[in-house]
C-alpha cells in the first residue's frame, strides 16, 4: 500500500509540475503577464508539491498531509477571490481562457481536486506501515523532484524581471 | 513575490538535503507570509449579498 501511495503522492507533484509549466508556457509564449493573485496561486501550488515531495522523501505522514491541505485552503481562497472578481456580467476575465476556462478557474479546480485526492490518500493511509527509515527513491520520484525545484527555480527569473523582489503591480 | 518564490525553493533545497522539519517550518512561515501578501492585494472590498 505504501509503495501504492508514495507513486500518487509523486503523481501529484507530476501534475502541478504540469499544470505549472502550462501556467509558465502561457506566459511565454503567449505574453501573458501574470497577475499577484496569479503568482499566488503557483506560490500554493508550489508549497502543496513540497508536502508531497516529504511525503515522497521522508515516508507517509498526516502532517503532511495536513499541510497539502492547508496550502490548498489558502490558494483556493486566492482562487475564489479572483473568480469572484470577474463573475459577475459586464466584467471582463482576466487573460487568455485555457479550454474555455480562465487560469485562475483551473487554478481553482486544481486545489480542489488535490484537496479530494489528498481525502482519499488519508484513507488509505496505515499508521502500522510508518518507518522511520526515508525510503530510497526511484527514477521517477528523483525526475519529479528535480523538475519541482527547476520550476520554482524557473519561477524566480520570471517573477524577479517583472516585479523585482518586492510585491507586484496590480 | 520573486522573494517568497526564492523561499520555496530553498524549504525544496532543504527537504532535499534531509531537513525535514526545517523545510516544513519553512513552508508554513511561505504560506502565512503568502497571506500577508494576498491582504496587501485585496484593496477593494467585495460587496455580495448572499
Amino acid at each position: 500500500m505504501t509503495k501504492i501511495e508514495r507513486f500518487l503522492n509523486t503523481l501529484g507533484i507530476a501534475v502541478i509540475c504540469s499544470v505549472l509549466l502550462s501556467a509558465f508556457s502561457v506566459e511565454l509564449f503567449l505574453q501573458e503577464v501574470p497577475c499577484p493573485l496569479c503568482m499566488l496561486q503557483r506560490l500554493c501550488m508550489i508549497s502543496a508539491a513540497i508536502a508531497l515531495m516529504l511525503n515522497v522523501k521522508f515516508g507517509i505522514k498526516p502532517a503532511y498531509y495536513g499541510l497539502v491541505l492547508i496550502s490548498c485552503l489558502v490558494g483556493g481562497t486566492v482562487a475564489l477571490r479572483q473568480i469572484s472578481l470577474h463573475v459577475c456580467p459586464g466584467f471582463p476575465t482576466f487573460g487568455i481562457p485555457v479550454l474555455g476556462l480562465s487560469l485562475y478557474t483551473w487554478s481553482f479546480l486544481v486545489f480542489v481536486c488535490l484537496t479530494l485526492a489528498v481525502a482519499v490518500l488519508l484513507f488509505m493511509y496505515n499508521p502500522k506501515e510508518d518507518s522511520e527509515m526515508p525510503p530510497t527513491l526511484n527514477r521517477f520520484e528523483i525526475g519529479t523532484l528535480v523538475l519541482l525545484f527547476l520550476v520554482s527555480a524557473a519561477n524566480i527569473l520570471t517573477t524577479f524581471y517583472h516585479c523585482g523582489l518586492g510585491p507586484c503591480h496590480d | 513575490m520573486a522573494l517568497l518564490f526564492l523561499l520555496f525553493t530553498i524549504a525544496i533545497m532543504f527537504a532535499w538535503t534531509g531537513y525535514r522539519r526545517t523545510a516544513l517550518v519553512l513552508v508554513l512561515i511561505n504560506l502565512f507570509l503568502c497571506l500577508a501578501m494576498f491582504a496587501y492585494h485585496v484593496t477593494d472590498k467585495l460587496n455580495i449579498l448572499l
